[in-house]
């Protein structure tokens, strides 16, 4: 009896499943095909996050004190592991020539989070899973920082309501092709900026909306989102309160209730403070990102042109007009990993066009305040690239990277298609919307290909065929890289065919 | 009394003046600024477009027959003129060292449209103009090209029903900053391929949609349209074709009266393929770019395109090849709204004008897709489909990159077409429009890439780059001889123009319309309202 009664709600649970129900699973594939798709040490200073990792909690095996308070004595195989950077035809088979094993040679150095330049919960965090093998420690976390997207993600469309549901998935969707994608499962930082703004704005969002449980809930998760983004970057922790900001202006009314409930992104803005002042960072905002933070690599590509003036108002205007560049880096006008992963310009016109048509849109429903939201996300977007490059003698290009803007863009991106309420959220025709997902798919097909290619075998060699020839691939894994690079597009193409629905449901903002 | 009654004339018709009437003359200092904005040869291959215009029509002083039919005694200026091209760094004074004099040095050439492989309609207009005064013949012939322009679109606005003004007004506006507004007023054949493409299919959706007089006005203009395009470039002939079939078949209906109308674009095929005989550019679809006496492409393009997919990984033939120019062919395309530089690719433009411009034209052709039915769905997909097959075969034949030998500039007259397209509204469907603040965003953004890349080609020309600043007229290098107006006026004129212009059309734009649903009753467009 007791068999036939479970079979049966077995039988009722599978019945209430939708397609949509998928659709966690088939983001947390795509992310792990993009995990899969770099090897360890691709994303750019990860030699220095890396170490930093190990490093953090007091350190382990493979880090030591060093001769002085700002020096340790680290494994050189987190140095040996970036063999492949800035060269984009090495294949990341330099690593198995350079070892990667944590108990060989160890050699003293800078490179790390030993003078609290960042806040240290990332790192502390990621330190829980710094084991004895490099490799699978850093697949580990990337693993754990794509669930935690995804989880938190999920968490927000359960509970948030339908329209900022729409808000959530045209947000995220548009500004994560492909640097998002690239950033959030590796082990970087960055990743943990980008996924705790965009939370924070959210979950805050829906405090102020909610209701009962649910709010509470809401409230927990924009505690997360706060001490992600805060506990990763010192910019990020800005970010976050930008965040925060936007989203209680969005919702303000001056009445007992509100006042009531902004309580708590009052004390969020305090624990971001209490992480921004515990790193270094801060004074990024001040002398430019000239001196010292996490030794950032030099970027080729357009900006350094002849062209480039070298001070003052001069300086400024060059950066004010390069600065579409600097942005649309987010969308692959700037190569992924150490900038030596150049992408084909149908990425960044595939999705910068997504960006632009639904972003667009959103602009479109606007009330007051939300355009008062809008300028101000714009103003900082603007300002504060341009200062900090021209205040660090620096043009478009050079220290100040897309990475760093993430987060204010997925922000911004978020405050776009948010309806103000009483307003019909951003919807579009059948087609439109098929072209706009097809264009994001797009984009990540071919972004993800060319990624895992120039790990493989380098760029010198192309082709379709990602196994043949390969130069490098994980040890062990029995999945190969061209399987890495179909699974990875066809569970990305599959999310947006099950969010479709979702996205193009009639709704209007409570 | 005959002179109070002609002030009371006068009166009533500043009366019924409105801003919009204003727009022709905004639109032709826009475009006369441009022409202004650059010295003679800036445009690329000028020095061959400039010897095929003296030597047009049987030549003159400064272009000579010599014993071989493939050369011509030219004047040394007309090479002597392009003295900057591909040093960005250098301004245009070293016209002055070389000399611009017509009567000077002369020296054999093959650098001319001598063995037909343009055809001789352009060429043979702008003969007319060319005088003994290089520089003079050539502003003129720039400022007559200007005003063609926007004498045909304003026509053309004026015989057009509400809604299609619209769609002439978007798809010129979303398709012509920077390189359009480069073009037209240059030189180059390129000018009258994008006119004259644009209008033909405009003017041949009005003869199908309209009735009476203004229907024979627009057959007319659509006649001028294909002879401009046919008349101008071997490829524009086939987009001029490409449109008449467009246009088409948005108004194809199986009845007699379609069928009558369609002699016209029968006829129109027709003097497009003489036109297209007479030049030998049909070589090109089988041998790709590489022979018509195009310029290297330098910096972006050619070796490496810095930033962008170039350097290491470019393929060199075959499938690869084809891929490689497939995915890269973005690049191609945004090169019209300035990812390419102006002028002889070494005009640099800075980011912000290719994503303002770019934007514009997504953010509007977008509101265009979301108004479809399936015939203007074909349509979109045939120009789509030429917009893709066509560069990407030629490249690959040519064992070209995207980057060398096809420029934007060749498929800027399919992109005006494609963008025509995108905003005309199916039979019964409003028109594109956008909320006031989404109008003033578009509208602003093609306003500032305007001011920025008029900014940027007078400074590369002035100083060259390796000057920067605000003040054009300060240290200034070159500049034309007796202009009153000097650099920064040029430049003022030009981008307050463009925005006054964009300012006078703003209530045509945001007029609520709704396509007529009888094809053939123009005349019954019915505005809903003025304005919000």
């Amino acid at each position: 009896m007791a068999a036939m009664r479970r079979e049966s709600g077995l039988r009722a649970l599978i019945r209430k499943l939708r397609w949509i129900h998928a659709a966690p699973l088939l983001a947390v594939l795509t992310l792990t095909a993009w995990a899969f798709a770099s090897p360890v040490g691709a994303s750019p200073d990860d030699d220095f996050h890396l170490v930093s990792a190990w490093c953090a909690l007091g350190g382990s095996d493979a880090c030591g004190p060093g001769t002085q308070e700002s020096t340790r004595w680290v494994s050189v195989a987190f140095d040996s592991a970036t063999c492949f950077s800035q060269v984009s035809t090495e294949s990341a088979a330099c690593q198995d020539d350079a070892g990667l094993e944590l108990d060989g040679a160890m050699s003293e150095t800078d490179r790390g989070n030993f003078q609290s330049e960042y806040p240290g919960v990332y790192y502390a965090t990621m330190h829980m899973f710094a084991g004895d093998d490099l490799e699978r420690s850093a697949l580990v976390m990337r693993l754990v920082n794509l669930t935690l997207f995804v989880g938190l993600a999920t968490s927000l469309a359960v509970l948030l309501p339908q329209s900022r549901r729409q808000t959530l998935l045209w947000g995220w969707l548009i500004s994560l092709v492909p640097l998002g994608l690239f950033l959030i499962p590796s082990n970087n930082p960055s990743g943990w900026s980008v996924t705790g703004v965009g939370t924070a704005f959210l979950a805050l969002l829906g405090w102020f909306e909610g209701t009962g449980r649910r709010r509470w809930a809401l409230g927990a998760l924009y505690v997360v989102g706060i001490v992600m983004a805060a506990g990763a970057r010192g910019d990020a922790a800005i970010y976050a309160a930008g965040a925060t900001i936007v989203a209680s202006v969005l919702t303000v009314v001056l009445r007992r209730e509100w006042l009531l409930r902004a309580i708590l992104p009052l004390a969020g803005l305090a624990v971001i403070a209490v992480l921004l002042l515990t790193s270094r960072q801060a004074g990024v905002g001040v002398h430019g990102f000239g001196v010292g933070v996490g030794g950032t690599v030099a970027v080729p590509g357009i900006g350094d042109a002849e062209s480039a003036p070298t001070g003052g108002i001069a300086l400024a205007a060059y950066n004010l007009l390069m600065l579409p560049y600097l942005w649309t880096g987010v969308w692959g006008t700037w190569a992924l990993g150490w900038f030596d992963t150049m992408l084909p310009a149908i990425v960044p016109w595939a999705a910068g066009a997504a960006f632009i048509v639904v972003g667009f849109a959103g602009f479109g429903l606007l009330t007051k305040r939300k355009a008062v939201a809008i300028a101000g996300v714009v103003a900082v977007l603007v300002v504060l690239p341009v200062y900090v490059l021209t205040a660090g003698g620096n043009t478009v290009g050079n220290q100040v990277q897309p990475r760093y803007l993430l987060p204010l863009i997925v922000l911004f991106a978020l405050l776009l298609v948010t309806a103000p309420p009483g307003s019909r959220t951003v919807r579009f025709t059948r087609f439109q919307t098929f072209t706009i997902l097809g264009a994001l798919s797009l984009a990540n097909l071919v972004a993800l290909q060319v990624n895992i290619r120039r790990y493989v075998t380098g760029a010198d060699q192309q082709g379709l065929n990602l196994d043949s020839g390969v130069e490098w691939w994980w040890a062990g894994l029995p999945v190969g890289p061209t399987a890495v690079w179909l699974i990875g597009a066809a569970s990305f193409a599959a999310l947006l065919a099950v969010l479709g629905p979702e996205l193009r449901r009639k709704v209007v903002a409570p | 009394m005959p002179t109070m009654r002609k002030k009371a004339g006068l009166l009533r018709l500043i009366g019924r003046l409105r801003w919009i009437h204003v727009a022709p003359l905004f639109a032709v200092l826009t475009l006369t600024a441009w022409a202004f904005a650059s010295p003679v040869g800036a445009s690329p291959d000028d020095d061959y477009h400039l010897v095929s215009t003296w030597c047009a029509l049987g030549g003159s002083d400064a272009c000579q027959p010599t014993a071989d039919e493939q050369f011509r005694y030219v004047s040394t200026a007309f090479h002597s003129v392009t003295c900057y091209a591909l040093v960005s760094t250098r301004s245009a004074a070293c016209q002055d060292q070389a000399g611009l004099a017509l009567d000077g040095a002369k020296n054999e050439t093959y650098r001319g449209n001598f063995q037909h492989k343009y055809p001789g309609v352009y060429y043979g207009t702008m003969r007319l103009f060319a005088g003994d005064d290089l520089q003079r013949s050539a502003l003129v012939m720039r400022l007559f090209n200007a005003a063609v322009f926007v004498g045909l679109a304003t026509a053309l606005s004026v015989l057009l029903n509400v809604s299609r003004r619209q769609t002439l007004l978007w798809g010129w506006l979303v398709s012509l900053v920077p390189l359009g507004v480069f073009l037209i007023p240059s030189n180059n054949p390129s000018g009258w391929a994008i006119t004259g493409v644009g209008t033909a299919f405009l003017a041949l959706l009005g003869w199908f949609e309209s009735s009476g007089k203004r229907r024979w006005a627009l057959g007319a203009l659509y006649v001028v349209g294909i002879v401009m395009a046919a008349g101008a470039r071997g490829d524009a002939a086939v987009y001029a074709a490409g449109a008449t079939i467009v246009a088409s078949l948005l108004t194809a209906g199986m009845r007699r009266e379609w069928f009558l109308r369609s002699i016209l674009p029968l006829a129109g095929l027709i003097v497009i393929g003489l036109l297209f005989l007479t030049t030998m550019q049909t070589d090109v679809g089988l041998q790709g770019f590489a022979g018509a006496g195009s310029a290297a492409v330098p910096g972006l393009g050619g070796g490496s395109v810095p930033g962008l997919g170039g350097g290491s990984t470019k393929p060199t033939g075959g499938l690869a090849l084809a891929a490689y120019n497939l995915l890269m062919l973005p690049y191609l395309w945004t090169g019209v709204w300035g990812t390419w530089a102006l002028g002889w690719f070494d005009t640099v433009l800075p980011a912000v004008v290719p994503w303002a411009a770019g934007a514009a034209f997504v953010a509007v052709a977008f509101a265009g897709i979301g108004l479809l039915n399936r015939r203007k769905a074909t349509a979109i997909a045939g120009v789509l489909a030429v917009l893709i097959v066509l560069p990407v075969y030629l490249l690959t034949v040519g064992g070209d990159a995207v980057g060398g030998q096809l420029q934007p500039r060749y498929l800027l007259p399919l992109i005006v077409l494609l963008a025509l397209v995108l905003v005309t509204a199916p039979p019964g469907s409003r028109t594109v429009r956008f909320t006031r603040l989404q109008t003033f965003a578009i509208l602003g953004a093609l306003a500032l890439a305007n001011l920025v890349a008029l900014q940027v080609n007078i400074r590369r020309y002035v100083t060259g780059t390796d000057r920067q600043g605000l003040n054009l007229d300060s240290g200034a290098e070159w500049w034309w001889p007796g202009l009153q107006v000097g650099p920064m006026a040029v430049w003022l004129i030009g981008s307050i123009s463009f925005a006054a212009l964009l300012a006078a059309l703003w209530p045509e734009l945001r007029r609520k319309v709704v396509e007529p649903l009888n094809e053939a009753s123009g005349n019954f467009t019915h505005v809903i309202s003025q304005n919000n």
